[in-house]
């Protein structure tokens, strides 16, 4: 089911999502995508993404909603 | 010129990117943090394996980080894509990210400075246009 970012990032807060069917606005903005795997674990979206691989749609790999209260980042 | 939506998040400028997937000849989309801070590039090993990339034979350089010293490999992105502006033969660093770090990758001044760019905070919008 393709669903929006937005509602993407509501549903899975928290998580990490791995998308297929993916489309952009004229901007390139992406709008949507159906979430075919999602995992707290990072790690296991990724021992698991290899079944896409070959997917004929656009892809996505990201962490949905808000980084947890009280972490912060230096990169 | 483009205008383009980042997630700011916690205090990190989170932007769409499209790298280009030599497996299967077409773009795929990322979300990676967008640092000034940065001189380079930077994208996940993994996910840069995924889109067909080899790593074989390719020499580590190193990188200076926050935290010290790491070794990563340099290979050519054959396109980039941010907004509907297509940038070739990008070079970008593949690195390991921890687990717990929220983002794929870092996208560096190598890119950005191609760009100019307005960060309408007010708005989570960037406006871009290439140089």
């Amino acid at each position: 089911m393709v669903e929006s970012i937005h509602e993407i990032n509501i549903k899975f807060n928290g998580e990490w999502v791995f998308l297929i069917n993916c489309s952009v606005d004229e901007d390139g903005n992406l709008i949507e995508g159906e979430v075919v795997l999602h995992s707290k674990s990072r790690d296991e979206i990724f021992r698991n993404m290899n079944k896409y691989k070959d997917s004929p749609s656009m892809i996505s790999i990201r962490y949905a909603g808000k980084i947890p209260e009280g972490v912060n980042v230096l990169l | 010129m483009n205008k383009i939506k980042f997630d700011f998040t916690s205090n990190l400028m989170m932007i769409n990117v499209y790298l280009w997937n030599i497996r299967m000849a077409k773009f795929e989309n990322m979300l990676i943090t967008y640092d000034t801070g940065a001189s380079n590039t930077v994208i996940s090993k993994d996910i840069l394996f995924l889109l067909g990339y080899n790593f074989e034979g390719i020499e580590k350089t190193r990188i200076i980080t926050a935290s010290g010293v790491e070794y990563v490999e340099p290979i050519i992105l054959e396109k980039l894509k941010i907004g509907n502006y297509v940038l070739d033969d990008v070079q970008v660093y593949a690195h390991t990210f921890p687990e717990a770090s929220f983002s794929l990758g870092v996208l560096g001044l190598n890119v950005i400075r191609q760009f100019d760019t307005s960060i309408l905070f007010s708005k989570g919008e960037m406006i871009l246009s290439k140089i």
